[in-house]
Parts: structure tokens; C-alpha cells; sequence
């Protein structure tokens, strides 16, 4: 019996993002729809989120024209589609701290942010080099860390360093170091509260953007191939990516990647109003379909 | 600064502002995220913060070289109220940094210390998004390589552009390629 609600919420889009970002080699391979989306957790008296999103007030008008960022919808609304208000939410894993995963912590009052140790203090190290390293921190905001600074003044902020056990009940964390970037976790759920059990359900982060990055692209020979874009190097996101799916047994559905637009079509999912994706991965006993 | 040609907004002046601010905003920027390291470190792990009173000192020196290039600063008429914004940074970004030394041997978060340092890092942050806000070029983050939007070539200007083509051109002579990982969140 599932132990967690899971589902992945869908907050924003890019309709055309190039292939080969999200996997690396192949080029001139055309695009594909790009989800902005966040996993929700409901189960055991807890509300939790991977990732944040961000705040579109912030940035939004800046991606939307230069970037081609659509739809976007705050948490109030994304997560009334579960039934969930942002202020219900009691604990988020930041799975790395780029804007659209780490931007909108000041929007969950109550929540407990958790977060690689190593993540934040390479980060900040390498915020404070100059211009010509920018590579290094792209798609981070510095305003994210005041607001960090803000949460473990609240003690709301959590640094992790490396890998844990049970930071909630059947939710381990995984650290990925020197990957997409300097501190990715990974976020295993163990949905039958078993250590050695099979309902394992894991959200990668950005360690990987779509399923091919399992798979390759020549179902005759399966390869893992990384995605196109890390701080760290793709030897690491590799052997990341092999942990991942060694861990459910090679299930590769079960290694969730949040910016896959074809999570709609492997779990049950629904179009909301507002054009946003609802992917429904497990439910609780007594627990209300958000997809039916 | 081709982004002001392209809006049409041509008078010297501004373009002199814009070139000069935008150095002085980035310094600001660079300091206010040092200094809130130090401030998480204080806040999540204090027994390393030993390590950062080196940065914490080059932070000091940073604010001050930050106050100085804003002063410089020739503001015309259309940049007043970006100017403001860029004055006020850098006051509250001295004001953060005099908290965070302060903050030294703090042993509680529920410490008041800790409460002026977020309230001017906050302001200090403010502050800059709104100079982010008001003026092209100003961009605090560089989507141009983030994951989830670097696949669209940046018009001329956008995120930090201009003004690292200029910083690059003195590499690798300045001191940011002097630093590497060294185990802390501080060079």
C-alpha cells in the first residue's frame, strides 16, 4: 500500500526546446516540449515538494520574451488542482538551485527547505567569481540565497551533506556531486516503507530530462546518455544515472524526470483549465484521484 | 550598450551611466551573495564559519570599493531613479556587512543580531532587483545558460553580456581566475 500521493505538477512550458539540450550529441534533431514542473507528495500528515518552481513576478516577463517560457502559473493555483494551498505545504527537497527549482521558496510560509550542503556553498563560491565564469552559475539568482539566509533564520533551511536516510518517513536523500551541478540530489521514495522493497519511485532532478537519457535513442542498444548541460562532468551524471536505475531494478518509468512531457502519457494524467499537465504516479488508500 | 540603441535612447550620458553602473552593480551583487554565504553558514554551520573570516574580510574591502564606485557615479536625470536604487544597495549592502561582522559568535538563530543582517541583506537584494528592473542590462541572472532557457540566443545586452565582454577582455589577469574551490563557500 502506497504510503505517498505522488503526482507531478505541471507549472510552465517551453512548447520548442531544443533536443540537444536535453541530451547530449544530437544535434539538429529538432525540438520538443520542455515541462516546468514540481512533484507534489501528500501521505502521513505531510505535504511535501521536489523543487519550487519560481516566482514569476521576479523574472517571468524576461524568460516569457527572451526565452519563450509559457503558461506560467504560480503554486496557489498549480497545486489547487491536488487541493493543496502553498501554505500547506510542510516540507520541499531542492534538488539543485537553479531558478525554476529553488525560485519560489518564499512562496511556502511553512514548508522546510532541504538542500545539499555542497550545493549551496559551491554555488556561492562560484557566484562570487567574475563575469567570464558565469557558466558556472547560470540559472542561478542571487536573491534565491537571501532567501535561504531568510529560511535558516527561521530555521526552515536544512542543509544535507551527502547522502540520508529517512529525512522523512520511506524518503531517502542522494547526493550526485558534481553533476548537472556542483550538489544535485536525487529524491528516492520508498512508497512501501520498505528498505529492500520494489515501489520505489525516484525524482532526478535534473540529473536527467527525459527518459532517452536512460535508454538512448536505439532501443537495440540501450546506453545511458546524459543530458546536454552540466557544471559537474558527464562521467559523474552517467554513473548518477546508472545509481538511479539500478535502484528500481531498471524500471525506468520509475525514475522520474520532471521535464518529461511523456509523463503524461505513462501515468495517468489530466489537461487542467488552464493548459497544465497533472500526472497522477501513486495514491494513498482513500486518497481522491486529482486525474479522473 | 546595444540595447539602448536599439529602445532609441541615445544621449551619452545615460549610456556613461548605464556602463559604469553596471560594474558597480555587479560588485554589489558579488558582495551581497558573499556575505549572505557567510550569513548561511553562520545560520546552518556555525563551526565552520572560522573559515570564512577571510572572505568575510575581503567583503569589508568589497563594500567599501562598492560605495566608492557608486558615489562616482554621474547620474543623469533619466537614471535618478535608478540611481536611488543603486545608492541604497550599496548603503544597506554596508549596512549587512557591519551585521555580519557583528553576527561573529552569535550562538542562537533567535539571536536580534541575526535579525538586522537578514533585514539588510533583504534590502540589499531589493534594492539591486529593482535596478534590475528599471534599466536594460541590468539582469541579475544569466539564463543564457541555464538549463531551461538556454536554447534562444540572447538579444544584445540581456543578462551580463556587455558588461562581461569588457571583463573578459582583462582575463586572466583579474582576481576572479586566481580563485578555486577550496573546500568553503569563500575563495
Amino acid at each position: 500500500m502506497a504510503h505517498y500521493s505522488i503526482w507531478v505538477l505541471e507549472y510552465a512550458a517551453v512548447e520548442k526546446f531544443p533536443f540537444s539540450v536535453m541530451m547530449y550529441g544530437p544535434q539538429h534533431q529538432g525540438t520538443r516540449k520542455l515541462p516546468y514542473a514540481y512533484a507534489l507528495l501528500k501521505g502521513g500528515g505531510e505535504t511535501i515538494l521536489i523543487d519550487t518552481g519560481y516566482d514569476h513576478v521576479a523574472y517571468g516577463e524576461q524568460l516569457a520574451t527572451a526565452y519563450g517560457v509559457s503558461n506560467y502559473h504560480g503554486p496557489r493555483a498549480v497545486l489547487a488542482e491536488c487541493g493543496v494551498k502553498p501554505e500547506d505545504v510542510t516540507s520541499v527537497f531542492i534538488t539543485h538551485a537553479h531558478f525554476d527549482h529553488m525560485g519560489a521558496m518564499h512562496l511556502f510560509p511553512n514548508a522546510k527547505f532541504y538542500v545539499q550542503k555542497s550545493e549551496l556553498d559551491k554555488w556561492v563560491w562560484a557566484l562570487t567569481l567574475g563575469p567570464e565564469y558565469r557558466f558556472l552559475v547560470g540559472g542561478g539568482d542571487p536573491a534565491d540565497i537571501v532567501r535561504a539566509v531568510e529560511a535558516a533564520k527561521e530555521g526552515r533551511m536544512i542543509c544535507i551533506d551527502g547522502d540520508q536516510e529517512n529525512v522523512l518517513p520511506g524518503i531517502d536523500v542522494h547526493l550526485a556531486a558534481d553533476t548537472h551541478t556542483y550538489g544535485s540530489m536525487y529524491v528516492t521514495i520508498r512508497n512501501d516503507g520498505t528498505s529492500g522493497g520494489e515501489d520505489r519511485w525516484i525524482f532526478a532532478g535534473d540529473l536527467i530530462y527525459t527518459y532517452d537519457n536512460l535508454t538512448g535513442l536505439d532501443s537495440a542498444a540501450p546506453q545511458i546518455v546524459p543530458i546536454g548541460l552540466a557544471v559537474g562532468s558527464q562521467h559523474n551524471l552517467i554513473f548518477s544515472s546508472a545509481e538511479m536505475l539500478k535502484s528500481v531494478g531498471g524500471e525506468v518509468r520509475r525514475v522520474i524526470p520532471v521535464h518529461e512531457d511523456r509523463l503524461r502519457t505513462t501515468f495517468p494524467s489530466r489537461l487542467t483549465d488552464r493548459g497544465l499537465q497533472v500526472v497522477e504516479i501513486a495514491l494513498t488508500k482513500g486518497e481522491k484521484s486529482c486525474v479522473a | 550598450m546595444g540595447v539602448y540603441s536599439c529602445v532609441g535612447v541615445t544621449e551619452q550620458s545615460l549610456l556613461r551611466y548605464a556602463d559604469s553602473a553596471r560594474d558597480a552593480q555587479q560588485l554589489i551583487s558579488q558582495t551581497l551573495t558573499q556575505l549572505s554565504g557567510y550569513a548561511l553558514l553562520l545560520l546552518t554551520s556555525p563551526r565552520q564559519a572560522a573559515q570564512a573570516e577571510g572572505a568575510l574580510a575581503g567583503a569589508r574591502q568589497s563594500v567599501v570599493h562598492a560605495a566608492e564606485a557608486v558615489r562616482a557615479l554621474q547620474a543623469p536625470e533619466p537614471a535618478a531613479h535608478h540611481y536611488h536604487h543603486m545608492r541604497c544597495a550599496a548603503e544597506t549592502l554596508m549596512e549587512a556587512c557591519a551585521a555580519a561582522t557583528a553576527c561573529r559568535g552569535a550562538q542562537e538563530r533567535s539571536d536580534k543580531r541575526f535579525d538586522t543582517l537578514t533585514r539588510a541583506l533583504r534590502a540589499t537584494s531589493d534594492h539591486l532587483r529593482a535596478t534590475a528592473r528599471l534599466l536594460p542590462g541590468f539582469e541579475l541572472i544569466d539564463f543564457g545558460q541555464a538549463c531551461c532557457a538556454a536554447h534562444t540566443p540572447r538579444l544584445p545586452g540581456q543578462g551580463i553580456e556587455s558588461n562581461s565582454r569588457k571583463s573578459v577582455s582583462g582575463f586572466p589577469s583579474g582576481i576572479a581566475s586566481t580563485r578555486r574551490w577550496s573546500g568553503s563557500p569563500f575563495p
